[in-house]
């Protein structure tokens, strides 16, 4: 994933238009040959021995093996721990940077000094750091809601500093003319225009946050879905692997898209 | 097409012209270890009602002296005074226009042009109704609803202007507002800028670099010189009201045109003497 250093997004206009009518079925039908493909391909690799069973499970295996997990319930226990880890991370990132985003903002004295330390502190690569946090703060919860924590905390906070200071000064010169109060330009001004640069770091963090689980699942947990795969690959259980790796990209689209829709929703009543 | 324009709307109560008064104005920027002297010892009388243009080379100090008046700089000496009462921050009788349209991209049209209403508070039923009354006037009656991002350039204007009228202010201050446009689109401004002035009188102060704009807009051509930006000459236009667009094909207007450029060619030669 790359961190955003500097490079912001900003852009109301990046939801591409939805092509029209002939050409969204083609699109569709794009889609599903594209799929049809992929799943072809594979079962073919994992039946034909071109690829060892060792390595990859046919999707028939996969799809059982993930219907096991469902129907026996053991899929759930792994699934909570690591969807509570990301949120809790997330959120705990999210509010942090916007906190710290505003002072910043609002403070470029407090910026300046403090902003190389944290800028430093995310060149740095905080999955090396893992098994230090695990150290400190036990094979709970905690280490890896840290970790999450950490790896989604700076795109949201270089995001939220440009959104409340990048106005232009014809901007701030017309809010003045208005005789707008530091409020008003606040509320009108400055945070409707950090919104559209916020929301796309959410979606940066959200992703983030999910590897800062998995990774602190890795280093030491006792469930979690990083911690169902480490124990599936080192006993050979192939396709429940796989099973819980499309468990983990459904869990990431479904974050995408409450983060999409509460988008939406912001947006309309800002 | 609007079927109610501001023309048959129920007469309102706009407050009286404002009359601007700069008296020995100077402004003194510090840029880069060095004094730059952005205008030296300005008067000028603007009286209610007129339309009052400045224009003169880069540097010349128009759109600081137009700030100033906004109340967004404040004269390093010298004072500036609307109806009296010396400028020290915005007024609220006051509207602005600036070179880029500044509309805010994520609030429709009408909420662009409402922007003044909400900040005071007095966004209502009847305000809406004046901000769709200046749209129409303006030529984007139906367009309400539809973000900036989706508007041309001159459209972008168009509603900057509605929004700088909203608020009915006594005196409008523009710099360089159609200075980003094409000449097409540029004449057509100023002719609804003109009807708008027309049906709600009050002081108009434009800052422009085009000639022909500021001699068919205005009372009064303010013709500024620079290094350091001072009043060259006042050059009363005589042309009659209202002026319409055949007004730009008659002798008069070439005339009064000639006779502008011929005090700015000479501000500018002033200029260089005064740089040797």
């Amino acid at each position: 994933m790359a961190t955003q250093l500097a490079s912001t997004v900003a852009d109301e206009t990046a939801t591409p238009p939805r092509p029209r009518g002939g050409a969204g079925a083609k699109s569709a039908a794009l889609a599903v040959l594209i799929f049809v493909a992929i799943v072809t391909t594979w079962h073919v690799l994992a039946t034909s021995g071109a690829v060892s069973p060792l390595l990859l499970a046919p999707p028939g295996d996969v799809l059982a093996a993930l219907g096991r997990m469902i129907s026996d319930g053991s899929l759930w226990p792994h699934l909570s721990a690591t969807v509570q880890e990301t949120l809790f991370g997330f959120v705990l990132a999210v509010a942090a940077a916007l906190v710290v985003g505003s002072a910043f903002a609002f403070s470029p004295i407090l910026r300046n000094a403090v902003y190389p330390y944290i800028l430093i502190s995310q060149t740095f690569p905080k999955v090396a750091i893992a098994p230090l946090i695990v150290a400190i703060f036990g094979y709970d919860l905690a280490p890896k809601v840290v970790l999450a924590a950490l790896l989604a905390f700076f795109p949201v906070l270089t995001n939220t500093i440009a959104g409340l200071t990048e106005v232009s000064d014809d901007e701030v010169n017309l809010f003045r003319s208005l005789r707008a109060s530091k409020w008003q330009e606040l509320r009108y001004l400055r945070i409707p225009n950090a919104l559209a640069f916020i929301f796309p770091a959410l979606n940066s963090a959200a992703v983030l946050a999910l590897i800062g689980a998995i990774v602190g699942e890795f280093v030491a947990s006792r469930t979690g879905i990083g911690y169902a795969i480490q124990q599936f690959t080192t006993t050979g259980e192939v396709a429940a692997t796989y099973a819980t790796l499309i468990v983990l990209s459904v869990f990431g689209l479904a974050l995408y898209g409450v983060l999409t829709l509460t988008e939406r929703l912001v947006r309309r009543n800002r | 097409m609007a079927t109610r324009t501001l023309a048959d709307a129920p007469a309102r109560t706009t407050a009286a012209p404002s009359a601007i008064t700069a008296r020995a104005v100077t402004k003194t920027f510090e840029g880069k270890g060095k004094l730059v002297h952005a205008l030296s010892d300005v008067d000028l009388e603007i009286e209610a009602g007129q339309f009052v243009s400045l224009i003169g080379p880069s540097g010349c100090g128009k759109s600081t002296l137009l700030k100033m008046i906004a109340g967004l700089l404040t004269p390093s000496t010298g004072t500036v005074a609307i109806d009296g009462a010396t400028v020290t921050e915005p007024l609220p009788q006051i509207g602005v226009a600036f070179q880029k349209p500044t509309l805010l991209r994520w609030r429709n049209v009408l909420d662009n042009i409402c922007l003044p209403l909400d900040i005071d508070g007095t966004r209502d039923a009847e305000g809406e109704a004046r901000a769709v009354d200046l749209l129409g006037l303006m030529g984007l009656a139906g367009f309400e609803k539809h973000h900036p991002k989706e508007l041309s350039g001159g459209m972008e204007q168009r509603v900057a202007i509605a929004r700088s009228l909203i608020t009915q202010p006594s005196l409008l201050l523009m710099d360089e507002p159609f200075g980003a446009l094409d000449e097409f689109t540029r004449e057509d401004l100023n002719d609804e800028l003109l009807r708008v002035w027309q049906h709600e009188p009050k002081t108009v102060v434009f800052v422009t670099h085009s000639i022909s704009e500021a001699v068919f807009l205005s009372d009064r051509v303010v013709v500024m010189s620079a290094r350091p930006g001072r009043v060259h000459a006042n050059i009363p236009v005589e042309l009659p009201r209202p002026r319409e667009r055949a007004l730009r094909n008659t002798p008069e207007f070439y005339e009064a045109i000639r006779h502008v450029r011929a005090v700015l060619d000479d501000a500018r030669a002033g200029e260089r003497k005064g740089e040797r």
